[in-house]
C-alpha cells in the first residue's frame, strides 16, 4: 500500500466512523424528548458498536491464530472485548428489560472492570516489544500529563463522594474506572508516538489511542458527576462510548486488513498487475 | 549458504516473532514496494528503508534484533573478534552495523 493509498484508506475509515457517530447524534437529538426512546437508542447502538468491535477481534483471532506476539495480544484484546460486550448486554437488560432500578455497582461493572486486565495485557505486551524505540522525554510528558489529569480527578471524586455518601463499593467503582483508563492511556499513546511516522503501523494505533482517550474522558466525567450528584440524570454520554467502540472496531479492522496476510487478495492483486 | 541468504533467514525469523500471518503480510507489503525479499536477492538496506515507512521509529526494534542475531552468528564463525567489538557501537544505526558485518563476512 503506497503512502497515498494508506492515507486515503485511513481517511475512509475515519469518515465512516464520523458518519455513524453523526447519524447517531442526529437521531438522539430527534428523540431527545422521549427519555425511554433515548435510552433504547443509546443502549442498542452501543451494543451494536461493541458487537462490531468484538466481531473484528474474533476475525483477527481466527486468521492470526495464537502464534507470535500479535496472536497472543489480539487474543487478549478479544477476551477484553467479549467481557465488555457482556457488560453492555447486562447493562441493557437492567435499563430496558428489567422493571427494577439499575443497581450501582452491578454485575456489569464487574465485567467492565475485569475487561481491563486483558486490554492491559494487549497494550503493555506490545509496548514492551517497542519500548527501546520510545523517547524518554515523550514517556515523561505522557506520564506527567496523565498523572496530572487523573491524579487530580480521582481525589476530587473521592472527596466529593465522602462528603455526600458512605457507599464504599460505589466509590471504589467510580475511582477504579478513571484509574484503570489512565493505566491504559500511557502505553496506547506511547505506541502511537513510536509508530506515528510509519504509514501503516500508525493507523490502528491512532484509532485505538483515540478510542481509549474518549472512553477514559467519558468514564472520568461520568464518575465525577455520579459521585458528586448521585441523584442527577446523566444524558448524552452514550455518544462517547459509541465513538469509543467504533474507533476500537476501526483499529481492529485496520489491523486485520494491513497486518494479516490475505492470500486470495494477494493473488487477485498479482493477477490484476500481470494481466 | 550465502551470507545474504543467512541475513534473509534471520530477518524472517525476527519478523515472525509477531506471528506468521503478520510476517507474510509485511513481506507482501515490502515486496510490493519493490524490496527484493527472496533469500538470494535480499537487500537489507532497501528493507530497512521500507520497514521504516511501515513502522516509523518502531522499525529500530526489528533492525536491532536482526543485528543482534546476525552478529551472534558472525561471532561463532570469525576469528577476528576485535572487528566485531569495533562494530558494536550503539551510536551507529543498526543497518550500518549489519552492513559492516556483512562486509566482514564477505571478506573472510
Amino acid at each position: 500500500m503506497s503512502a497515498t493509498h494508506s492515507t486515503s484508506f485511513f481517511r475512509n475509515v475515519v469518515i465512516i466512523i464520523a458518519t455513524l457517530v453523526g447519524i447517531y447524534g442526529l437521531v438522539y437529538l430527534a428523540v431527545l424528548e422521549d427519555q425511554y426512546a433515548t435510552l433504547v437508542l443509546s443502549d442498542l447502538s452501543i451494543n451494536a458498536a461493541a458487537a462490531a468491535a468484538l466481531f473484528f477481534a474474533l476475525l483477527i483471532l481466527y486468521r492470526q491464530k495464537l502464534g507470535g506476539l500479535h496472536g497472543k495480544t489480539y487474543a487478549a484484546f478479544a477476551v477484553g472485548l467479549a467481557l465488555w460486550f457482556v457488560a453492555e448486554v447486562v447493562q441493557t437488560y437492567y435499563e430496558i428489560g428489567s422493571e427494577e432500578e439499575v443497581p450501582f455497582p452491578s454485575i456489569a461493572d464487574a465485567f467492565w472492570l475485569l475487561g481491563y486486565v486483558p486490554f492491559g495485557y494487549h497494550l503493555f505486551a506490545t509496548y514492551r516489544l517497542f519500548v527501546k524505540s520510545a523517547r524518554p522525554h515523550t514517556l515523561f510528558v505522557v506520564l506527567a500529563t496523565t498523572a496530572a489529569v487523573f491524579g487530580s480527578l480521582v481525589p476530587v471524586t473521592i472527596l466529593s463522594s465522602s462528603l455526600l455518601e458512605d457507599d464504599i463499593p460505589a466509590l471504589f467503582v467510580n475511582v477504579a474506572y478513571p484509574t484503570l483508563d489512565a493505566a491504559l492511556i500511557v502505553p496506547a499513546i506511547m505506541m502511537f508516538s513510536i509508530l506515528r511516522k510509519g504509514k501503516l503501523g500508525s493507523i490502528p494505533w491512532v484509532l485505538l489511542a483515540a478510542s481509549i482517550l474518549i472512553i477514559a474522558a467519558a468514564d472520568s466525567i461520568f464518575g465525577y458527576i455520579s459521585a458528586t450528584s448521585p441523584d442527577s440524570e446523566i444524558w448524552g454520554f452514550s455518544i462517547f462510548y459509541l465513538a469509543g467502540y467504533l474507533l476500537m472496531a476501526g483499529a481492529l479492522y485496520c489491523h486485520n486488513r494491513l497486518f494479516i496476510f490475505d492470500r486470495s487478495r494477494a493473488v487477485r492483486i498479482w493477477q490484476e498487475q500481470n494481466k | 549458504m550465502t551470507v545474504v541468504r543467512e541475513l534473509a533467514e534471520i530477518t524472517s525469523r525476527v519478523l515472525s516473532s509477531l506471528g506468521e500471518p503478520t510476517m507474510q503480510a509485511l513481506f507482501w507489503e515490502l515486496s510490493s514496494q519493490g524490496v527484493a525479499t527472496s533469500p538470494e536477492e535480499f537487500d537489507i538496506r532497501q528493507f530497512d528503508v521500507e520497514l521504516r515507512k511501515i513502522f516509523g521509529d518502531g522499525a529500530n526494534v526489528f533492525m536491532e534484533e536482526i543485528y543482534r542475531q546476525f552478529r551472534e552468528q558472525a561471532e561463532g564463525e570469525t576469528r577476528n573478534k576485535e572487528h566485531l567489538v569495533e562494530i558494536d557501537n550503539a551510536e551507529i544505526p543498526p543497518i550500518d552495523r549489519i552492513q559492516r558485518i556483512l562486509a566482514l563476512k564477505v571478506m573472510t
